[in-house]
Parts: C-alpha cells; sequence; structure tokens
C-alpha cells in the first residue's frame, strides 16, 4: 500500500478518535488541540479529499441541522482500508521506534 | 439565528477552486467556523481569521482540483478509447479522413512557408537588396537583373549608405570541370564572387577565414557537401583544385545553403579572376553581373536610387537603337523569389498565385475533412443514446456530458493530428520528389508552426464536435428509454453537410481539369512548336577518322538512310535532322543587310533538313507554301518573326526575297511564326534556319501515342545496326523541355493530388454515412420487402435519395466553378478550347464513384430479410 503522509495518518488517526463525530472543522480542531497543528480548513480539506478518493475514508450524511444553515454535514468514517492503513503504519512505527531513547539521539 | 457571512469576494474565490461536489462541504465549514469566530471575537477579528484562511487554504485547494482534473481526464480518456474500440470501423475512417485533411494543410503550411520565406535565412535580410535594372526599349519596358559588373565596387566606394556590396557571376554557359586527385565532375553551381559575400550574406563558414577567402585571385570556397564529396575528410583549406584546368587553392568551406535561397551554389570562384577579362571591364558588354547591396538601418531607398542613377549617368553607354534608356533601382532581397518579371533570374521564380491557390485548396480540403468528420461523429454517437440516458438519470449534468463530447473530439483530432504528422514525416520524401521541392519536417518543430498546429487542432476538434456534443448532451432520458430516439433528428444538417463537400469536390475536379486544360494549351501555344511525343537523339561531334582538326557527327552523309530507316516503325510518324533543338541554344551569328554592316544585329542559326517544319508543326507566315516541304539550298534562309522585327521590315512579306549577309550571302526565302525556342523564360530571340547537312548533329523522331517502348526498342535496334559504336542517347523533348515549365508541372501535379485526396475524404464521408442511413430504413425495407418490392427496386429507391443530393451538389459545383474559372481565365491571353464536356465529365465521374461507394451497403439492405429488421417490433 502506497505510504501514507504524516498529516494524512494524523487525519486518519483523528477520525478513529472523534467516531462518529469526525467531519472537516472537529478533524481540524481536533489536530490543533491534540497534536499542536494548525492548519487552515482548506489545508486540511485537501488530504481529506484524498483520502476519500483512494477509498481509506468514507463519507455519511449527517442529518440537516440549523447550526450549519439548512446544510447536511458529512462524516467522515474509516474503512477497511483505513484501518488496514492505520495498522500497517503502526507496524512500522513499533519497528522504527523501539528502544529509542531522547539520550540516544544527543550523542 | 442569521449566520454572519464572511466577505463574499473571499467566498467566490474559494467557490472557484472548488468541485461543485465539494463546495457545500467546504463552503459550508468556512462560514460556520466565521460566524462563530464573529460571535467571539468580533468582525475585525474574524475578517483577519478569514483572509488568512484563505490564503494558506489556497494551494492546497488548487493542487486537489488539478489533481481531481487528471483523474477525470484519465477516466474521460478510457471511456473514449472504450468508445472507439467498439466502433473500430468508424474511428479509423473517421481519423483517417480527418489526418489525410491535416496532412494536406501540414504539407501546404510548410511550402506556403518555404516559399514566403526565401532569402530570409540571411542576417539582416531587410537590409539587403539587389540592384536591377529597368530598360525603355523600342518594345516596351523590360526588367533585367543583371547590371554591369563595375556596378558594385562603384556604388560601394562612392556612396555611404552602402555598408557593403557583392558581385556574383554565374559561370559561363559550360558547366566547370572540377577536379581533384581522382575525381572528376562537371560541375554547374559554380559562380564568380569577391568576400563581400560574407558580409552581405550570412554564410556560415566551416573552415577558412572569412575576412579574406575570396580577396586574392587564384582562390575558391566550397560548400560542406562539395568538400566531402572531392577532399573527402581532410581539411580543404589550402588543398589545390583544378578547374578548367586552372589551379585554384581552396582558402574556405561553407555550411551548405538552405533551399529558400534564390541563388544557389557550391563553389565561389574569387571574381578577380575575372576582373582581367575584357567583358568585365566596358559597360555595355558587361550586364552580366548580379550586384547585391547591404545598406545601413534607416537608409531612405527612393534616394539612395537616385544616387546610384546619378553616379551611374557617367558611365553608362548606351549602344545600338534597341535599348533607349537605363534605370536603376534597389529590390529588396526577400522580394526576389516571388518576382516573376525579371530576365536573367539565377533561378526560374515562384508564383505568388499560386501560394494562394494552394492556401485556398488546403483550407477546403480541411473544410471537407473536418465536415466529414462532424458527420461520422454525429451518426456514430447515435449508438450512444442509451448510455447518455441512463448517465443523465443517474445524475450527470448536460454540460458535464457536452464537455465529455466534445472532449473526444478533441481527443480524436488529436490522434488524427498525430497520424498526420507520422503520415507527413513518412511521405516527405516522396512528396519531395513528386512536386520537386525541398521540403523539411524541422520546419515544422517551430515554435510558431506548432502553436499553429495545436490552434488548429482545438479549433477543428470543437468545430466538428460541437453539433454532435450539444445534439448528445441535449438527448431527454425519457425519450431515450423509450426508445423513440431517432436517427431523423439533424439529418437535414447532415445531408447539408454532404452536399456541400461534393459540391467542393466537383468543383475541384472540374477546376483541376481545365486548369491543366489550360497550360497544356498554353504550354503548346506559347511554345509554337509541337513539342509532344518527340524523341531525339543525340549523335555529337567526334573527331574525323583521316583528319587532325575537323570533327564531325556520325550522321553525316547517313541522315537520309537513318531517317528511312527509322521511319519504318508504324509508331514513327516523322523524322527530321537538325543542328540543335528547341530548348538548345542555336549557335550565335550575326546578320545584317548587304552594305549595311551598322545595322549588324545578333542571330542565332538553326540547321535542319526539308522536314523540320513538319515534325514540329512550326507555322510558315510568308514565303511560298511549300518551303514547308522543301529542302533548302545553301544560301537560303528562312528568318522567324523577331529576326524580322529585329531588321526593321514591318511586314513579312516585305523581306521575301532580300538578301543578307549572315556568315555567307543568303537570301530570305520564308518566315515563320516566333516559336520559343529557349523556354518561356527567355523573350523570343531572332532565328534564321538554313540547310547545313554536315551541322545536324540531332534526329528528332515524331511518334505517335501508344506503344511508346515498343517504338523505342525499334528504334534502338536500328540504331544499334546503324552505328555500332555510338551509345544510344536519347531523351524525350516534352520532358527536357517541361524542366523549364517545372513550375506549370509541378502545379498541375498539386492540383491533381488534393483533389484526389478530396475525393477520397468526401468518398470516406458518405460511406460511414451511408451506412447510417441505409440502418435507419431498415425497417422501411422490411416493411417494403413484405409489401412485394424486389431486390432492384429496393436498391433504386435508397440510390435515388443520394443521387438527388449528389445532382444539387453538381449543379452548385457548376456553377461556381464556371464563375471562378472563367475570372481566371483572364489572365491569360490565350484561352484554351474548353468543350462543354469537360464541365460534365467530372460530375458523372462523382456519382459513379459515390454510387459504388455506398453501392454494397444498398445491395447488403436491399438483401436483407424482414423477419430479422422487423423482429422486434
Amino acid at each position: 500500500m502506497k505510504q501514507l503522509t504524516t498529516i494524512e495518518e494524523y487525519i486518519l488517526l483523528s477520525v478513529h478518535h472523534l467516531h462518529n463525530n469526525a467531519y472537516l472543522i472537529s478533524i481540524r480542531d481536533y489536530l490543533n488541540e491534540k497534536a499542536g497543528i494548525d492548519l487552515a480548513i482548506g489545508s486540511v480539506f485537501a488530504p481529506l479529499n484524498r483520502l476519500h478518493r483512494n477509498g481509506l475514508l468514507t463519507t455519511v450524511s449527517g442529518d440537516p441541522s440549523p447550526k450549519v444553515g439548512g446544510r447536511a454535514i458529512k462524516f467522515y468514517r474509516l474503512t477497511d482500508s483505513g484501518k488496514e492503513a492505520l495498522r500497517e503504519r503502526q507496524e512500522v512505527m513499533d519497528t522504527m521506534w523501539l528502544g529509542f531513547r531522547i539520550n540516544d539521539a544527543k550523542g | 439565528m442569521k449566520l454572519k457571512k464572511p466577505p463574499k469576494f473571499g467566498m467566490t474565490v474559494l467557490d472557484t477552486f472548488l468541485r461543485p461536489y465539494d463546495k457545500e462541504e467546504v463552503i459550508g465549514s468556512f462560514e460556520l467556523d466565521y460566524d462563530r469566530i464573529y460571535n467571539e471575537k468580533g468582525k475585525v477579528y474574524a475578517n483577519s481569521w478569514f483572509w488568512k484562511q484563505v490564503y494558506r487554504s489556497i494551494i492546497p485547494l488548487i493542487i486537489l482540483r488539478i489533481s481531481w482534473g487528471m483523474i477525470m481526464f484519465g477516466n474521460y480518456l478510457k471511456i473514449a478509447f472504450r468508445n472507439f474500440k467498439r466502433n473500430k470501423g468508424f474511428t479509423f475512417i473517421n481519423i483517417f479522413g480527418l489526418a489525410a485533411g491535416i496532412s494536406a494543410c501540414i504539407v501546404i503550411m510548410l511550402y506556403v512557408q518555404f516559399e514566403l520565406g526565401y532569402d530570409s535565412y540571411h542576417k539582416d535580410s531587410g537590409l539587403i537588396y539587389r540592384i536591377v535594372q529597368e530598360e525603355t526599349t523600342k518594345n516596351g519596358i523590360q526588367y533585367s537583373s543583371l547590371t554591369p559588373s563595375k556596378m558594385g565596387l562603384l556604388v560601394k566606394d562612392n556612396l555611404p549608405q552602402i555598408e557593403y556590396a557583392v558581385r556574383i557571376d554565374p559561370i559561363p554557359r559550360k558547366p566547370a570541370n572540377c577536379s581533384y586527385a581522382d575525381k572528376t565532375f562537371f560541375e554547374t553551381k559554380v559562380v564568380f564572387s569577391d568576400n563581400d559575400l560574407f558580409k552581405v550574406f550570412r554564410i556560415p563558414i566551416l573552415s577558412g577565414d572569412p575576412s579574406d577567402a575570396l580577396t586574392r585571385p587564384g582562390t575558391i570556397v566550397l560548400s560542406e557537401t562539395m568538400a566531402d564529396k572531392y577532399i573527402g575528410n581532410k581539411d580543404p583549406v589550402g588543398e589545390i583544385l583544378q578547374v578548367n584546368g586552372r589551379e585554384l587553392e581552396i582558402t574556405g568551406v561553407f555550411d551548405d545553403l538552405p533551399e529558400n535561397t534564390h541563388h544557389k551554389y557550391d563553389f565561389v570562384w574569387s571574381i578577380h579572376d575575372l576582373d582581367a577579362d575584357s567583358l568585365h571591364r566596358g559597360w555595355w558588354f558587361g550586364s552580366t553581373t548580379h550586384t547585391y547591396v547591404k545598406v545601413f538601418p534607416e537608409t531612405d531607398i527612393e534616394s539612395l536610387e537616385n544616387s546610384i542613377n546619378d553616379l551611374v549617368s557617367g558611365f553608362i553607354e548606351i549602344r545600338g537603337d534597341f535599348v533607349q534608356s537605363r534605370r536603376f533601382f534597389l529590390q529588396p532581397v526577400e522580394d526576389i523569389h516571388l518576382n516573376q518579371g525579371m530576365l536573367r533570374e539565377a533561378e526560374p521564380p515562384g508564383n505568388p498565385q499560386y501560394i494562394f491557390i494552394f492556401s485556398t485548396v488546403g483550407i477546403l480540403i480541411l473544410f471537407i475533412a473536418s465536415m466529414n468528420f462532424m458527420n461520422l461523429s454525429t451518426a456514430r454517437s447515435i449508438k450512444r443514446a442509451n448510455e447518455i440516458g441512463v448517465r443523465k438519470v443517474a445524475g450527470a449534468q448536460k454540460s458535464q456530458l457536452f464537455r465529455q463530447f466534445i472532449g473526444e473530439s478533441i481527443l480524436l483530432t488529436f490522434m488524427s493530428v498525430v497520424s498526420a504528422i507520422l503520415i507527413v514525416i513518412i511521405l516527405m520524401p516522396f512528396l519531395n520528389n513528386y512536386f520537386e521541392m525541398h521540403l523539411q519536417i524541422s520546419d515544422l518543430a517551430e515554435p510558431s508552426n506548432i502553436g499553429g498546429i495545436a490552434v488548429l487542432m482545438m479549433v477543428t476538434g470543437f468545430l466538428s464536435g460541437w453539433y454532435p456534443a450539444l445534439f448528445l448532451s441535449s438527448l431527454k432520458p425519457s425519450a431515450v428509454l423509450k426508445g423513440s430516439v431517432s436517427l431523423n433528428r439533424g439529418t437535414f444538417v447532415r445531408k447539408c453537410l454532404v452536399v456541400l463537400q461534393f459540391t467542393i469536390s466537383i468543383a475541384m475536379v472540374i477546376g483541376t481539369v481545365i486548369i491543366f486544360k489550360q497550360i497544356e494549351y498554353m504550354k503548346n501555344e506559347s511554345l509554337g512548336f509541337d513539342i509532344n511525343q518527340k524523341l531525339v537523339l543525340r549523335y555529337p561531334y567526334r573527331p574525323h577518322p583521316g583528319s587532325f582538326w575537323a570533327s564531325v557527327s556520325p550522321l553525316y552523309q547517313k541522315q537520309k538512310l537513318v531517317k528511312a530507316e527509322f521511319l519504318k516503325h508504324p509508331s514513327v510518324s516523322g523524322a527530321t535532322a537538325s543542328s540543335t533543338v528547341p530548348g538548345r541554344t542555336g549557335y550565335p551569328d550575326t546578320i545584317n543587310p548587304i552594305d549595311q554592316p551598322d545595322k549588324m544585329i545578333p542571330i542565332g542559326v538553326i540547321h535542319a533538313d526539308e522536314d523540320f517544319l513538319s515534325v514540329f508543326d512550326i507555322e510558315i507566315i510568308a514565303g511560298e507554301k511549300n518551303i514547308i516541304n522543301k529542302s533548302l539550298s545553301e544560301n537560303e534562309i528562312i528568318l522567324n518573326e523577331s529576326a524580322v522585327e529585329a531588321l526593321g521590315y514591318r511586314n513579312p512579306e516585305q523581306i521575301i526575297g532580300q538578301t543578307f549577309n549572315t556568315y555567307i550571302i543568303s537570301t530570305v526565302v520564308g518566315v515563320v511564326k516566333n516559336f520559343n525556342f529557349k523556354g518561356l523564360q527567355s523573350s523570343i530571340e531572332p532565328i534564321y534556319l538554313s540547310s547545313r547537312p554536315i551541322s545536324n548533329m540531332n534526329i528528332v523522331l515524331d511518334l505517335d501515342t501508344g506503344n511508346i517502348d515498343e517504338a523505342i526498342s525499334f528504334i534502338k535496334d536500328k540504331h544499334k545496326e546503324i552505328f555500332p559504336n555510338e551509345a544510344f542517347d536519347f531523351y524525350f523533348l516534352d520532358e527536357y523541355f517541361n524542366m523549364q515549365y517545372r513550375f506549370e508541372d509541378q502545379i498541375g501535379r498539386v492540383f491533381r493530388i488534393f483533389t484526389i485526396l478530396g475525393i477520397i475524404i468526401a468518398m470516406l464521408g458518405l460511406l460511414g454515412l451511408s451506412f447510417y442511413m441505409v440502418e435507419q430504413r431498415t425497417k422501411e425495407i422490411g416493411i417494403r420487402k413484405v409489401l412485394g418490392a424486389n431486390v432492384l427496386k429496393i436498391m433504386v429507391l435508397l440510390s435515388k435519395g443520394f443521387t438527388k443530393w449528389i445532382m444539387i451538389a453538381y449543379v452548385l459545383a457548376g456553377m461556381i466553378s464556371i464563375y471562378t474559372i472563367d475570372r481566371w481565365l483572364r489572365n491569360f491571353a490565350y484561352k484554351a478550347d474548353i468543350g462543354w464536356y469537360y464541365y460534365i465529365l467530372p460530375g458523372v465521374i462523382i456519382l459513379v464513384l459515390a454510387l459504388l461507394s455506398v453501392g454494397y451497403q444498398i445491395f447488403k439492405a436491399a438483401r436483407s430479410n424482414p423477419v430479422d429488421s422487423l423482429k422486434y417490433e
């Protein structure tokens, strides 16, 4: 499977953590809050849209809500491919990060 | 609660870069967040936040949009190719037809560029001029491109506006014998020039020093091809080349000149060797040189011309009374090629009318091909009605579909363009050969050409595709699914297109035929003698056995015998012996009335026997009628009209019986109509004919058409019998002469090819169309058959439709061509007698071809089983 970029990885994870409440704005806020990544709306949308296009995410339409002035919100969910991609990434990370300590880096 | 909306302008900007599908999500999110921040932190903060967001979002959104675009494009391509595969036949016809049209355009484009760009190769070509003379003579004004030899030096030294001046002298008539080591050849492209040649013209020097390559006598520079030919791998500079027996030092090698220069040469010999020659000292005899100057920028040309004339007036003598005055002009070098008014050009000029004609022809062909394309696309796409219905139901927008179909059209066009370019590349050597052109593919790579082709592609694709695209994207799904989409919509337009195509094709055929006739007529008419089917056998002089100094032709004393033998073949209807043939110069003599040496004029001589006039069909206009077959005695001569005029006689009858001094004293016994001895390029000079058998070295045979090969082989055998040791040296006069008419020949060929092309494309169109038209009527045919019609009746029925439209096309074509041809023929003083059948015949031929091409379809349809066609009712 093609390698995920960092931001794509974080977006997938955000979607995972946000359960059924992952949409453009909430994902952006989550990234900001949890990872300190402050991105513009469009900068989140682009990778998000790509992930959707490549089948790692799927969308569910929410009910039209007065909050958004009548429009339906698009909620994102992980697909099986998406989960698979995260699993792979986790494996790779575990292998690469295994036994790393800050002190080692300073050497 | 009412939402606070972010600045509209910013939203519009965002909106532009979003896919319609994403708009709701992204715009909605922007609005939501904006509203929140506005409420929390106020308007100013919100706006600044907003703009920052826009600024940071724009690039990722653009990139996203582009990546989507590429994916969509890829999808369209896949669908398009799938469609092409499903309809292989039609796609092929479509592409081939359009490719044919586009290749024609490309070739024409290259040709036009070639002609128009003559001599633009040189640096600052706008500043280079040739000095030409306008001579006012008793016959009117004529222009000559030659000037006195010393002109160049004179103007350069005395006129400050002139930066450089160069003289180019062609080598006198015979080719030069060049040799180096063991390689000897005859070269015709040898000129004399001085060192300023390199300053005036752009001649890249590959070896040697351009600043003094030709400054000394006894030096020569050659082109790269020639250097390879003679010297091979060594550096030619410093080597000795023998030319006509003289040893010349090679002082330089230049890169071959491009083909579109008017003065083509392979060798440049230092003109200083010629300066010593007496011909170049005087001003009267010295008009043998082409003089070119390069002026400084912003020079006033008119005043420079006046200065030149003032300067030169002191030197010019006007001798004799043929030329009354001379004036010199400056001709821009780029104008030289397309100017037909000059005498004694370095090479025959091009014809600007033809550039116009070919461009028009090219556009017409492209037009036919595009219409074809449009027709076929429309017809073919009916089959896709189902696909469209389904997609529309699934939510596809009309504009989306429209764009997709246009895209397919452009894709097809693109494939056609690529095929066209390939076709041109592959055929280029043959085309160059057949049309005697020198076009190069590499010229296509010029940015302007690439741009032009790209534009052509887009425009053609769009124009050919918009109608079917519009038609298809407008189909209502309900109609499609019910099955009531008929082929009838748009049929009228399609029929109109076919009619238009055929009109153009028919008009072109008529045009071609007529132009051809006119040109042939002109060739024969202006020649004043019959040049067709004349076989010339050469018997050049050989050293006479038994005589140290005399040389004589093998024909000597055998002429009657030889002629009689050749005449034995049924196809040989005439034979004559002569010293020379039309196309080669008669040898020079002079003539003057007895006791009036001051009235001497130069005159050319042809020695011939009594059959010359009849074999060549030359008209006698004064003298006894039996002159034609009479054998002249030694001191009887026949003059041509030109000679009569030059000797001062108004009425040819008056000169009969007069005596003159030629190399002997001769009496005029007849006058013939002028015949164009040297070809259309030269004015008709005075000539006399007389009989001097010892001079005859040619036998000319008049052959009938048909069985030429057989006749030639008979003649060859006879020749071997009579002259066992002589080579069989023969040629056809018209082929030889046609080198002079290369131009008109080219035109004829071009027209022929393009007409055939036009017809093929139109046929292709008809073919494709007929398939659908017939399919559409299958049910009708089925019903008719059930009701009792037989195959023949049905074929006639179907054919009638086509025939009607072609008739209309033919009438239109007839009107157009009559009108245009009439206007074209006004250019010519002599009009060919064109029978009415030349107008009818093309129409009939095309009708027959058209019927043949649709015939098979019709036949198949007529024979089809009604059961099959009515099955689905």
